[in-house]
Order: structure tokens, then C-alpha cells, then sequence
């Protein structure tokens, strides 16, 4: 339990981008040096496709989930447009959309 | 969700009950895609990925720091005041002199901790508290439930901070979301952790959707400067504003979406020149851009004219917001329509001005769509690049229109001078020697002084082949007397005119040339070597007898003129209006400054042209008709010394100019045949017994033929508008000859009766045997024929 919450406070500070390792049980460490290794590599992400990449291989790794789907915003027409999607195959999705407001 | 900018968690998608308690409205789904298979879904939890990355504060959250301070300062603040109730007494402290937080980088990281904690604990909303604040309406859909939990409490707040600090602090939009969805069956509930670390891939992602946009606005950058650049390429402004569509439907890309219009400034108005729209056709939108509906006067009170005036930009986060304009201006207001999207739908702002060489020459315009996130400075900074490149181009484009506009007056006045038919026909002459020249003169019309293209002209040819600078220096000479000769009643212009006859005669001297071939008859050449009697004549001969009569031909008017230009000078500035230079004695002139011999000479020469006996020789002709010859003395002298006659004196100079310039070299071959065409032209041809025959004195001929025909570009006001309506020299097969046929307008009856006179007159004297020259002038349809004459007589 104790180190159950030394791990949340670690992976809060991995969160903010700071963290202390002092009295972190060592499989804890692991997880944690892997968790900010991959934040890293999506805060160096400098294209779409790269994210989706680390999305796709990291995420599942913490979220048993059965897939994830990013949409951003286009400020045009103020509208979500789907740019990544596990779960459905992407190209049935690629027109749907999700207007906000 | 992205509406509420919330994590949000769902145990089981599919009960509706939960999703009401989380969201106050269903949020309005549209989905036109793949029906989505809610059955299968179980537990789902949704982040936004936010621009500031959590609701957390952070330094660069804070626009100006400084004021949100003076904010937090503000006792009449309800809210600064509840906020500062709750800071501890160090941070209190440093707030009151703020020299001390500002720059001290420990203090401000304590104040914002100390923000932060009280974002995520103390629940800032009451009516009370609030009571002055107009709030959003999500807030206020929000504000339905009294958040309990600490995500919502933090959530809330930040958003209800950036309601009251509009100006002091960064608002929260939403780049995207990230979603998370069970499967139903099977699916167990995500764990705290799981969503914990759902939401830090959140953080991050805002981060790096932050990145690579930033890197898509640099790729997008480079494509528009390369678009922009490709439109400099374009040389016509047509050709640019087809490019410039290009450019402008990417513009929004390069500040990340928008709707975008480039404006030009022409004559104080900021017209758009190219736009995307979203419902019209982009065509239509075009083309009501440049009929004027969209048209905005740069003296006016709206934000795009103001960018133009000001040379300054804008940036607004919400254009319905009168505040937020009046603050950059307390006269700017917001006008309505605007090209890109219906006004009610514009939120963000942002308009940037094209300047060039200091002055304002275009503007940006990027409009969102209400709601969506406001630009960023970096935004502005971007547009301001593109817009200085963007300069280039639109200086292009109103160069080319400028020029166009001066190019169409160009030609408009090269017309009215020159006649449709003459620069048509001169533009294809090609036997001439001076075809080429002549071409050329024509196909680039000027935006300048005609006459100074003339001048440069003529100084061109009379030096192409024979080197004869000082004579073509009288020309210049002529030119500024001219303007003094265009003061007197009556004057018309004579410099221009003079030009005119050379072309006329230049296109029908080449139609001859081109039917002489054709045809097999006698080209100009054959008629003037037949006339002159010289051996080795060539075209360039008879060409360039030709340029130096017609060029030179009223060269004298000053002189003739003089004694009206003295008068003048002591009515204008003594008041003395009788006639006071009772003439100058001419003859002692004469003699004293060796014309005398000139005169024989030309003498000599009339004489040997109408015999048709032996040739011209200066030391003495055995066939000269001593009757032929004492008649033209006579006449000459006559003109010369009573009535100054600017024919006989034009004669004179160009002899005497050209003993300085060539010497006798060309004395026989070309020179006295133009001078005695010049002596002709006047009013001596009027008192000679004998007539001007073409085949005998073919310049003289066709000097005087067009002269008389030449009066287009000459109008004014009291004689009217005349033109030349057809110029035409073609083989009639039933007669075997060439015929020359000039049609001219006079455009007023009394000037076209003057031209009657005149025509009657002259082809009184010019006859000629193997060729037909006609005049008709179409105001009366009087028609004279060289022809006529002869079967007349």
C-alpha cells in the first residue's frame, strides 16, 4: 500500500515532468523510468503521425483498454476530426465528425 | 466534451442516466460516419488535450503578470479580494509591492503554488462573490452542479479565473481530445491509476499536438512563401491574382485554420483580392469582392481599414466583444458584412498589413469561426512574415494595373494622335528601308511625350545611314519654338505633323515597293531614279529623301512665323497691339550669307526635273529652259521675300545644314531632291506654271499629296476632330495602274470646306501619268484624283 502510493506520487510528479526516486520500490522505478521515457518521447513528437505511433504502442501498456481514438479541433469550422482510432478501422471513421457547442 | 474542455468518465456508455448527471445538456453528437457500436462499449473516459496543458496554473499562463497583480490589487475586485483573503501573509506582502515578486522567480513559483492550491480546494463560485462578473455560458451550464470532487473543483475554477482576468490570463481552449473506451462484456471499470495516467498522456499530448503544429505552421510556412514567391514569377496582374487564390487558400494554414482574405489598397479603398469562403461559391464571393460589395474605404471606422490606415495590426479573440475593440481604438467598431462567413459567426480576429516602401499596400485578414481559440501572438508574428513577402506580389499587382491603366492611356492617346488605320498600316510595312523602325515605333506605344519619342525617332533614322546629326538637331530646335508658335491664333501643330506625313508616305512608298513586285510594276525607286537622273541609286537613296523632306518639311515655320511672334512678345508684355517689326529685309540676308547660290542651284534643279532632257548637272545644264528657270526665280524670290514662305526658307536650311553635315556628298541623290520637294510644298507650287508630276518629281508629288491628307491628331476645339479613315494602295487590274486612295474625316463643316479649298488647289498642280493618287473627304464626299485631272484636261 505504501508503495502503491509512493508510485501515484512518483507518477504524478512523471506527470509534471519532475520525480524523486528516493524510497520507490525497484519495480516501481522500472515502470516509472518506462512512463517518463514514453511522455518524453511524446512531448519530443513534432509530427501526427509520430504521436499516434507512441500513443499506439505505449498507451495500452498502462490502460487495459480496448483501443483509443484522438481527435483535434479544427479551428475553422470548430469541429473534433477524428486522426487516430484503434478500435475502428480508420477509414470508416475518417469522416466522421464531432461538432462542438 | 470538448465543449466543457473536462475529463470525463463514464462506467457504462450506454446508460444515459449517468451521462445526464455529467453533462447538464447531451452534448449534441454528430456522427456521419460508421454507426457507432455503443453496444459493445462499457466504461469510457474522454480528456480534452488542452493548450495550457492541465488546469493547473503555470508562468506562461499569465499574459501579463504584472497586471494581473494591479488585479489582485483591486479592492473593488470581489473576487481579488477573496483570492487574496486566502494567500499567506509572505505572498500578501510581496503583492503590495510588486517590485518584489516581478523578476524574483522563487517568489512568483510560491504565489502560483499558493494559486494552485487554492484552484484545486476552495471552490471560488457565489452568487455574491460574482455578482458583477458576466460569465459564460458553459460556466454557467457548469455552474448547475456544485462540484464535490477535486478535479472539478480546479477545473471550474481556472475557468471562472479566466472569466474575471480575461486580460491577465492565457485562456484554456482544446486542441483535441483523447478517448478511451471498454468493451462492455468482459470490461471491468479503469482504475484510478489508469486514469491518472489517461489523463497525463492528455498533459503531454497538448504538449506535443502543440509541437507539431507548431512544425505543420513552419512546413506550411515554407509552402506559402513558396506560392507567394511563385506569384512574383507572374508578370502579368491576372496571372498573379489566379496565383494569389493559391496563396490565399493556404494563408489560414500557416496560423492553423481560419478563413483568410488578402486586400489590396487602390485609391484609398481596401478591396479584397482574393478569399476563402465557406457556404458561397468561391467564385461568386470573388467576383462580388471586385464588383464592390465587399469594398471598404480606408478612411473608415472598421478594423481591416484601421490596419491599412495605422499600419498596425490586429488581433482580437472575440469580435462581438466591443470592449476588447474599443480598447485598441475608442472609435473602432466591427463593420459589417465581411466576405469570408456570415459577421454573426466571426469569433477570433486577426488582420495584418501588407506594407511596402512604408506605405500600406494590402491586408491580411484571418477570421474563426465564434468559440474557436482566438489567435496567438506567434499567429500575428507569422501573418506579419508572410504579409511582407506578400508585398512583393501585390506591389506586382498594382504596378501592372497602374501600368495597364497608364498603357491603355498610352494607347488610348497614341490613337487619337495617330489613327487607328496608321498604326495599323505601320506596324506592317516591311519593304521601306525604315520598315523595321517603323514597327517598332508603333508596337510600344509610349506613357511620355509623344513628341519626344518622335524626336528620338527621326534623330535614330537621319543618322541610321548618312550620319546627318546637325540638320536632325534643327528638329529639337523646331520643337521649342513650336511651343512659342502654339501661343499664336490659329497655330496648329506642325513637329507631330510632320512625323505623320513621313509615315503616310512611308506606307504608301511600301505598298508601292510590295505591288512592284507583285505585280511587276514600277516600284518607288524606279520612279524616283527615273526622275532624278543619278547613277547608282539605291532604295536607301530614295527612303532617305523621302524621311529628310517629310521630317523636315515645315521646318521653317518659325521663321515664317517670326514676324507674329514679336508682335506677340511687345502685345504680351508692352500692351502695344499694332504690328511693330515691320519685316526684316530678307534679301541682304540672302545674299550676304551665300544662299544665293543655293537658290540657283534649286533653280538648276526644278529646271532639269520638268525637262525631260538631260540631266542636273551644278556647273551648268546645256537643256535648261531658261523660261522654266526665270519663272521659278521669280516665284521663288516672291515667296520668299513677301510672304516669308516656310517651304522655299525650309529649303534653304536644309541645304545649308547639310553642307555642315555631309557636305555635297549626297547634294544630287538626296538632298536637293527633298529640298526642292520642301520648296514645293508651299505656297511656291501655287504660282508655278508648271505642274508637279508624279513620274517627273515623284516626292515633291507625293510631299505635297500628303500634306494635304494629313490632318488627323490635329483637331481642337474650334476646327473639331479629324481623322484618316483609310489608307489604301492596291492594283486595279482594269486600268493597269497603282492607286493611292487616302479617305480623311474632318469632323466640322467649315473645316472640311478649308480642305476642300485646299484639295482643289493642289491637285490643280499635281498630276501624274502611271500612277492614280485620290483624296476623298468624307464630310462632303468630295473626291480628288490626280487621274481625274488628267481626263479632265
Amino acid at each position: 500500500m505504501v508503495a502503491r502510493k509512493k508510485k501515484a506520487e512518483l507518477i504524478e510528479r512523471a506527470g509534471r515532468q519532475t520525480i524523486e526516486l528516493d524510497n520507490v520500490p525497484s519495480e516501481s522505478i522500472e515502470e516509472c523510468h518506462e512512463l517518463i521515457d514514453t511522455l518524453s518521447k511524446l512531448n519530443e513528437a513534432r509530427d501526427l503521425d509520430r504521436i499516434c505511433e507512441i500513443i499506439d504502442k505505449y498507451l495500452k501498456k498502462y490502460i487495459k483498454g480496448v483501443g483509443c481514438s484522438i481527435f483535434l479541433m479544427d479551428p475553422t469550422t470548430n469541429e473534433l476530426k477524428l486522426i487516430y482510432s484503434k478500435m475502428i478501422d480508420k477509414e470508416s471513421w475518417s469522416r466522421a465528425k464531432y461538432r462542438v457547442g | 466534451m470538448a465543449k466543457y474542455k473536462k475529463f470525463l468518465y463514464i462506467k457504462n456508455e450506454k446508460d444515459e442516466g449517468e451521462i445526464q448527471q455529467i453533462y447538464p445538456k447531451p452534448p449534441n453528437h454528430v456522427d456521419s460516419g460508421k454507426p457507432h457500436e455503443t453496444t459493445k462499449i462499457g466504461p469510457f473516459m474522454a480528456a480534452p488535450i488542452l493548450n495550457i496543458g492541465s488546469y493547473q496554473l503555470e508562468k506562461g499562463d499569465f499574459k501579463d503578470l504584472k497586471a494581473f497583480i494591479d488585479r489582485l490589487n483591486d479592492e473593488t475586485n470581489l473576487l481579488s479580494k477573496f483570492i487574496k483573503n486566502k494567500l499567506s501573509p509572505e505572498i500578501l506582502g510581496s503583492l503590495n509591492a510588486y517590485e518584489d515578486i516581478i523578476g524574483n522567480d522563487q517568489l512568483v513559483d510560491r504565489f502560483i503554488d499558493e494559486l494552485n492550491n487554492l484552484l484545486g480546494n476552495e471552490f471560488f463560485y457565489s452568487k455574491e462573490l460574482f455578482r458583477d462578473i458576466s460569465l459564460s455560458r458553459e460556466i454557467e451550464d457548469l455552474l448547475l452542479n456544485v462540484p464535490t470532487q477535486k478535479e472539478d473543483i480546479l477545473y471550474i475554477n481556472r475557468l471562472l479565473l479566466e472569466d474575471v482576468y480575461r486580460d491577465e490570463l492565457t485562456k484554456c481552449y482544446v486542441l483535441g481530445v483523447i478517448r478511451l473506451p471498454h468493451v462492455a462484456d468482459g470490461g471491468t471499470e479503469f482504475t484510478e491509476y489508469e486514469k491518472r495516467i489517461f489523463n497525463y498522456f492528455a498533459i503531454r499530448l497538448s504538449q506535443s499536438i502543440e509541437n507539431a503544429n507548431i512544425v505543420k505552421k513552419y512546413n506550411n510556412l515554407v509552402s506559402i512563401y513558396r506560392r507567394i514567391g511563385h506569384c512574383c514569377e507572374y508578370d502579368t496582374t491576372d496571372n498573379i491574382l489566379d496565383k494569389l487564390f493559391e496563396v490565399v487558400r493556404f494563408m489560414p494554414e500557416i496560423v492553423g485554420g481560419g478563413y483568410c482574405t488578402i486586400f489590396t489598397i487602390e485609391s484609398e479603398m481596401v478591396i479584397p483580392q482574393a478569399t476563402t469562403s465557406t457556404s458561397k461559391p468561391f467564385l461568386e464571393i470573388v467576383k462580388r469582392s471586385r464588383s464592390g460589395t465587399y469594398l471598404y474605404d480606408i478612411k473608415g471606422p472598421g478594423l481591416t481599414s484601421w490596419v491599412a490606415r495605422n499600419k498596425k495590426p490586429i488581433r482580437i479573440d472575440n469580435i462581438s466583444n466591443e470592449k476588447e475593440i474599443r480598447k485598441i481604438d475608442p472609435d473602432l467598431i466591427a463593420l459589417r458584412p465581411v466576405v469570408e462567413i456570415e459577421y454573426d459567426d466571426v469569433g477570433p480576429f486577426l488582420a495584418v498589413p501588407i506594407i511596402r516602401d512604408g506605405n500600406s499596400v494590402g491586408v491580411i485578414r484571418v477570421l474563426r469561426r465564434k468559440g474557436a481559440r482566438p489567435f496567438k501572438s506567434m499567429d500575428e508574428t507569422l501573418l506579419t512574415g508572410s504579409a511582407e513577402l506578400l508585398s512583393l506580389v501585390l506591389s506586382n499587382i498594382i504596378r501592372n494595373k497602374e501600368f495597364s491603366i497608364r498603357q491603355s492611356k498610352a494607347t488610348e492617346q497614341w490613337l487619337s494622335i495617330f489613327s487607328s488605320e496608321l498604326v495599323n498600316k505601320g506596324i506592317i510595312v516591311k519593304e521601306i528601308s525604315y520598315a523595321h523602325e517603323i514597327n517598332d515605333f508603333f508596337n510600344t506605344p509610349v506613357s511620355g511625350e509623344i513628341s519626344e519619342k518622335i524626336k528620338d525617332s527621326l534623330d535614330n533614322l537621319w543618322k541610321k545611314d548618312y550620319g546627318m546629326s546637325k540638320s536632325i538637331s534643327l528638329l529639337s530646335d523646331f520643337k521649342n519654338y513650336e511651343d512659342m508658335l502654339l501661343e499664336l491664333p490659329g497655330y496648329r501643330d506642325h513637329f507631330i505633323h510632320q512625323f505623320q506625313v513621313f509615315i503616310l508616305g512611308a506606307i504608301i512608298i511600301d505598298d508601292i515597293y510590295k505591288i512592284g513586285k507583285e505585280k511587276n510594276k514600277k516600284s518607288f525607286l524606279d520612279f524616283y531614279s527615273s526622275a532624278i537622273k543619278e547613277p547608282g541609286l539605291t532604295k536607301q537613296h530614295a527612303d532617305f529623301a523621302w524621311l529628310i523632306a517629310s521630317s523636315f518639311h515645315d521646318i521653317a515655320y518659325p521663321i515664317e512665323k517670326s514676324d507674329k511672334i514679336f508682335d506677340k512678345f511687345f502685345s504680351n508684355f508692352m500692351g502695344i497691339e499694332e504690328s511693330v517689326i515691320q519685316g526684316i529685309r530678307l534679301e541682304y540676308i540672302i545674299y550676304d550669307s551665300g544662299y544665293q547660290r543655293l537658290i540657283d542651284n534649286l533653280a538648276d534643279f526644278y529646271v532639269s526635273l520638268q525637262n525631260t532632257g538631260k540631266g542636273w548637272a551644278f556647273n551648268g545644264n546645256d537643256n535648261r529652259s531658261i523660261n522654266v528657270d526665270a519663272c521659278f526665280n521669280e516665284a521663288l524670290w516672291r515667296n520668299l521675300l513677301k510672304k516669308r514662305d516656310h517651304g522655299v526658307l525650309g529649303a534653304l536650311i536644309l541645304l545649308h545644314q547639310s553642307l555642315s553635315d555631309s557636305g555635297t556628298r549626297h547634294f544630287s541623290t538626296v538632298i536637293y531632291p527633298a529640298a526642292l520637294a520642301i520648296a514645293l510644298h508651299g505656297k511656291l507650287l501655287l504660282e508655278l506654271q508648271e505642274d508637279i508630276v508624279f513620274e517627273q518629281n515623284p516626292l515633291a508629288f507625293l510631299l505635297r499629296f500628303c500634306d494635304l491628307s494629313q490632318e488627323w491628331g490635329r483637331g481642337n476645339a474650334i476646327i473639331g476632330n479629324p481623322n484618316l479613315s483609310k489608307i489604301d494602295v492596291n492594283y486595279n487590274e482594269s486600268d493597269n495602274m497603282i492607286h493611292v486612295r487616302v479617305e480623311i474625316s474632318l469632323g466640322n463643316a467649315h473645316a472640311a470646306l478649308k480642305k476642300e479649298i485646299e484639295a482643289r488647289d493642289v491637285f490643280g498642280r499635281l498630276f501624274s501619268r502611271d500612277m492614280v493618287f485620290e483624296l476623298k473627304i468624307n464630310d462632303t464626299g468630295k473626291e480628288y484624283s490626280s487621274l481625274r485631272r488628267l481626263i479632265s484636261l
